[in-house]
């Protein structure tokens, strides 16, 4: 597995985007992180109705479900 | 509470917004700040009604770091099967969370660290939480790293004498890496391990020969979950979002989930989003539909069986100068393949926010 890790970020080093190159990543339907307060109450809905998690939690303890 | 405890998943979701704004640490000035307010609300034809009030603010201080802190209210209405099974009239509740995050640049790296804490009328929560970020290669790639610890003190209500305790630990690596002047690739992967009192208080199972005995959950559960996401941009002003998760749990439960969503920039301060999303897993080893004696584990806990659900919805943003307003409305259908009180289930979620940034 850290085999894999390193393996994996030598790779993708490689690949080079100049800053000068970005003017679509800074496009606001490129923003990665999203809407926090939306990831909060996706949240709810999901991983709180779901018996899995990973990739974007939820928020607190407790329940606030069904 | 009355339906069912759920474990807490609560730190990682803050390792994962935490970077948003350690990422703005360096271009914002002293004092600059923004306030969000949102609302939203869960509905489903099981009876229940979730209504969700998240207020949160941010503060840039003298120094490099960035402070945040929210309050959440969640109002719990419910009559679902599992209230009608388990012999409880319909009930509410409130749950409440308070929470805050510091995040600071130190030595070109993004270090947060954050404390929650959660309580309802039998159930209190305090989570910490740690993180580091780094941009490398030219800010090509990023790397992650994050870590939380919850304690979960579990009751039950009229019975001052039913005490539990959940601990939880969770960690996420993440990995993002721009793959050309379109595209953004990531990878990451979410290591949980909970220790203590994973049933619910109130839920009950009945085996084939009338016997009804508390629902018996393992003592420990480990759950790793991999998510790999692309996105990428479409002509002159829109993207689309890939992203599958693979998880799969100490307890036999495996499941993928995968989303899709298409943005569309119109003009210079309206988005439209459209996004579809599908999720399969697989019952937990232990669960069973009915138990004809009693058994080691039983679990009455719909969530630990065999289930799809599939949703999706429109959200539509406004960002104007200092202030900036969404709105949201997703539709899901929920389906049980054994459950035999509850076929299946749609619900409708909506959601509202209003940012005010000075």
């Amino acid at each position: 597995m850290k085999w894999v890790a390193v393996v994996l970020l030598l790779s993708v080093s490689c690949v080079q985007v100049r800053p000068h190159e970005r003017a679509i990543h800074a496009r606001r339907s490129m923003q990665a992180a999203g809407d926090p307060a939306e990831k909060k109450l996706d949240g709810h809905v999901e991983e709180y109705r779901e018996g899995s998690i990973g990739g974007a939690g939820a928020g607190g303890g407790g329940c606030g479900c069904n | 509470m009355r339906l069912q405890l759920i474990v807490v998943l609560g730190a990682l979701a803050a390792l994962g917004v935490a970077p948003a704004w350690a990422q703005e640490i360096e271009e914002r000035e002293t004092g600059d700040g923004a306030v969000d307010a949102s609302l939203g609300i869960y509905a489903d034809d099981d009876e229940t009604t979730v209504i969700t009030s998240l207020v949160d603010g941010e503060l840039k201080l003298p120094v490099p770091a960035v402070m945040d802190a929210h309050v959440l209210v969640d109002a719990v209405s419910s009559a679902s099967v599992d209230v009608v099974s388990a012999a409880t009239p319909v009930w509410t509740e409130n749950r409440i969370e308070l929470g805050a995050n510091i995040a600071a640049r130190v030595a070109d790296m993004d270090v947060s660290a954050g404390y929650l804490t959660s309580g309802e009328n039998d159930w209190r929560s305090h989570t910490v939480l740690v993180g580091l970020r780094r941009e490398m290669f030219q800010k090509n790639t990023t790397l992650s790293l994050g870590y939380a610890f919850t304690d979960n003190q579990i009751g039950r209500a009229y019975d001052p004498n039913f005490q539990r305790e959940l601990v939880v630990h969770g960690a996420e690596l993440g990995l993002s890496q721009l793959l050309d002047k379109k595209t953004l690739v990531s990878a990451t992967y979410t290591l949980q391990r909970s220790d203590g009192y994973h049933a619910s208080p109130y839920r009950f199972v009945t085996t084939a020969t009338g016997l009804a005995s508390p629902e018996l959950h393992p003592d420990d559960r480990t759950r790793h979950g991999v998510t790999l996401r692309m996105l990428r941009a479409i002509g002159d002003a829109a993207s689309i979002d890939v992203q599958y998760r693979l998880y799969a749990d100490g307890w036999g439960i495996l499941s993928h989930t995968g989303t899709v969503a298409w943005t569309r920039e119109l003009g210079e301060s309206v988005d439209v989003r459209l996004r579809a999303r599908g999720y399969y897993q697989g019952a937990a080893d232990f669960y069973r539909e009915t138990y004809e004696m009693p058994m080691r584990f039983m679990s009455a806990d719909r969530e630990l069986g065999t289930f799809w659900d599939a949703g999706g919805g429109a959200k539509l943003s406004w960002t104007g100068e200092r202030l900036a307003l969404d709105l949201k409305l997703d539709g899901i259908y929920y389906r049980f393949l054994d459950f035999a009180r509850l076929e299946g289930r749609v619900a409708l979620v909506t959601s509202g926010g209003i940012r005010w940034s000075w």
